[in-house]
């Protein structure tokens, strides 16, 4: 049944000139088309569609779709894709968007043909056909790209680098126009500019989220070493409180002028002045509650994780990552304080960005859980990236730990978010879980009460 | 939950507000351009396109294709009579998502296409590529004999 509506008869379209034109073989030339004139007023009204439909503000993920949509609709193509090279990683194209073909096999085009254009683009700088590209691609390669469509490479350049590579269908069999080719040169520069000014834009936003993230740590940080000299002082004052009151029992039992009794004074009063330092050092720490605070409410779970969402989305992009959320409609009220919500969402969500590679997808999403005793609410954070053993999963939530505990290992940081982040959803009332397995991802679920 | 824009159903809200990756306010202005839910024809769900079909508008229909692949549609028709401009975005759209439909073992067709979708159609004999009908009778009666 699935094609069944596909076997249909074509029917002619109402405003086609003379029918029957679409099951023609296709037309040889450009001129057979359409009138030359027309091609180039649509070729040039596709530029300036793009001009209009680029806002730095979109992501790059966004950006990728704009210009694709385009250019297909320019070259009137089905196929396309679009990799970028990371700045940090020059040699490795991230695949961001393919359509009309497998995300799978654009990948391996990426991989096995595209990383051998890079050098021809970067010197060239302009737009290669690939019936051009026999000396480059082996026989293999181009039936790969022929059978997929892909028959157009448009460098994305930068001032000092390029930024990424763009393939395109032509139309089978017709001839490309040069003038096509020549608007379609300049339309991809001027992507290329735009998605330049939209990174440096994302790159600023970043800049100032982590900065202001960086302050609330140090506010954390503050707060723990506060509760660690409260801690100090309380104990350090017990044994000088009971060294006070026998040093004083023992002064009344000693007779006037015995030299002991000199000797226990000049304690007694070191005694003091411990004590007195003692409380200097709590009043100077300025210390009053100083526990991990949490003011928790009822409050629409749905709402703050799309703002959420709204507020990383772009800047998560920027690392070559695919971003989701996924959330169903009803879903129940929930107890918990929103800042300190965004905390451990900061904290799942980074820790993805960090052990997974650039060209995974990341989801957020939230969904009932009534499978155990008191009614709650899951929020997941799940990434296809590498994942750890099963056994590894228990000291995740360990502080100073990271689960690659080798000299060598990659990732710097102290391992101190996720410890937070346990701490903090169960000052909320809720439980923080694990599940992974090596080559299947990670998943890390908050569950939350419900109000 | 209540959304913002009072719409209701599916996973995510149709409308300026799915696209998601805004700051809400910053959202560019969808211009005239709507998508309505027509009457669904067996297992064919119907969408109706009015207005400018530019870049902007193309993204949203895309996300809304997307939106009704992944709630399992397996065939879709566009109603076109409304669309009265075609930007390069919006056939781009087309294209890809007759693809995508193929892919998943659905299809897509473009029903009642308005002199300015058929011309940009026939400019680059793209018709083979893609499935036009004159109305969703037609798509129907045809689908079922």
């Amino acid at each position: 049944m699935a094609r069944k509506t596909q076997e249909l008869p074509k029917p002619e379209l109402a405003a086609q000139p003379q029918g029957g034109r679409q099951s023609r073989a296709p037309a040889g030339t450009g001129a057979e088309r359409g009138s030359g004139s027309e091609l180039q007023r649509h070729s040039l009204l596709s530029f300036f569609e793009l001009s209009k439909e680029l806002d730095y503000s979109l992501n790059i993920y966004d950006f990728a779709d704009r210009a694709l949509f385009n250019f297909m609709g320019h070259l009137g193509t089905p196929h396309s894709a679009l990799w970028l090279l990371p700045p940090d990683d020059p040699a490795g194209l991230v695949l961001v968007r393919s359509h009309g073909l497998p995300e799978s096999v654009a990948r391996q085009i990426g991989a096995q043909c595209m990383e051998t254009l890079v050098d021809l683009l970067l010197r060239d700088r302009r737009i290669q056909l690939r019936d051009d590209l026999h000396r480059i691609f082996t026989a293999d390669e181009m039936e790969l790209l022929r059978s997929r469509g892909l028959s157009l490479f448009a460098p994305l350049l930068a001032p000092d680098r390029l930024l990424g590579i763009i393939a395109l269908g032509t139309r089978p069999g017709d001839r490309v126009d040069p003038f096509e080719i020549e608007v379609l040169q300049a339309s991809v520069e001027f992507f290329a500019v735009a998605l330049q000014n939209s990174i440096f834009y994302h790159e600023l936003q970043e800049s100032v989220r982590e900065l202001r993230q960086a302050n609330e740590n140090l506010q954390e940080l503050d707060r723990a070493k506060n509760e660690f000299v409260s801690t100090m002082h309380h104990e350090l004052r017990t044994p000088v409180t009971v060294m006070q009151m026998y040093a004083e029992s023992l002064l009344e039992e000693l007779p006037e002028n015995s030299s002991q009794r000199a000797h226990l004074k000049v304690v007694l009063k070191q005694t003091e002045k411990l004590k007195k330092m003692l409380e200097n050092l709590l009043d100077f720490s300025g210390l009053s509650g100083n526990r991990l605070e949490v003011h928790c409410q009822a409050g629409d779970l749905g709402l703050a994780l799309q703002q959420y969402y709204d507020n990383r989305r772009n800047g998560v992009a920027m690392t070559l990552h695919d971003f989701r959320l996924a959330l169903p409609d009803g879903l129940p009220p929930v107890r918990f304080e929103e800042r300190r919500l965004r905390q451990v969402l900061d904290i799942l969500l980074d820790n993805a960005l960090r052990f997974t590679p650039q060209g995974c997808h990341i989801v957020l999403r939230a969904a009932g859980d009534d499978t155990v005793g008191s009614p709650r609410v899951r929020i997941e954070m799940e990434d296809d990236g590498p994942g750890i053993a099963p056994d590894m999963l228990p000291k995740l939530f360990t502080p100073f730990v990271q689960v690659d505990g080798s000299l060598t290992r990659e990732k710097d940081g102290l391992g101190l978010g996720l410890a937070l982040a346990h701490r903090l959803v169960q000052a909320m009332g809720g439980e923080i879980l694990a599940a992974s397995e090596i080559g299947h991802g990670m998943r890390l679920s908050v569950l939350l009460p419900r109000a | 939950m209540s959304r913002p824009d009072g719409s209701s159903g599916g996973q995510r809200p149709v409308g300026p507000r799915s696209l998601g990756g805004h700051s809400r306010d910053s959202l560019p202005s969808l211009g005239d351009f709507r998508i309505t839910d027509g009457p669904r024809r067996g297992s064919l769900v119907v969408l109706q396109l009015t207005g400018r079909l530019d870049g902007r508008a193309a993204q949203l229909l895309q996300q809304r294709c997307n939106e009704v692949r992944t709630q399992g549609v397996q065939h879709l028709a566009l109603e076109l009579s409304g669309i009265t401009f075609l930007a390069s975005s919006g056939l781009g759209v087309f294209l890809a998502e007759t693809e995508e439909f193929k892919e998943s073992g659905g299809s897509l067709h473009l029903v009642a296409a308005s002199s300015v979708v058929a011309s940009v159609v026939n400019l680059l004999n793209v018709g083979r590529f893609l499935s036009l009908v004159p109305s969703v009778d037609d798509l129907v009666v045809k689908n079922s004999r």
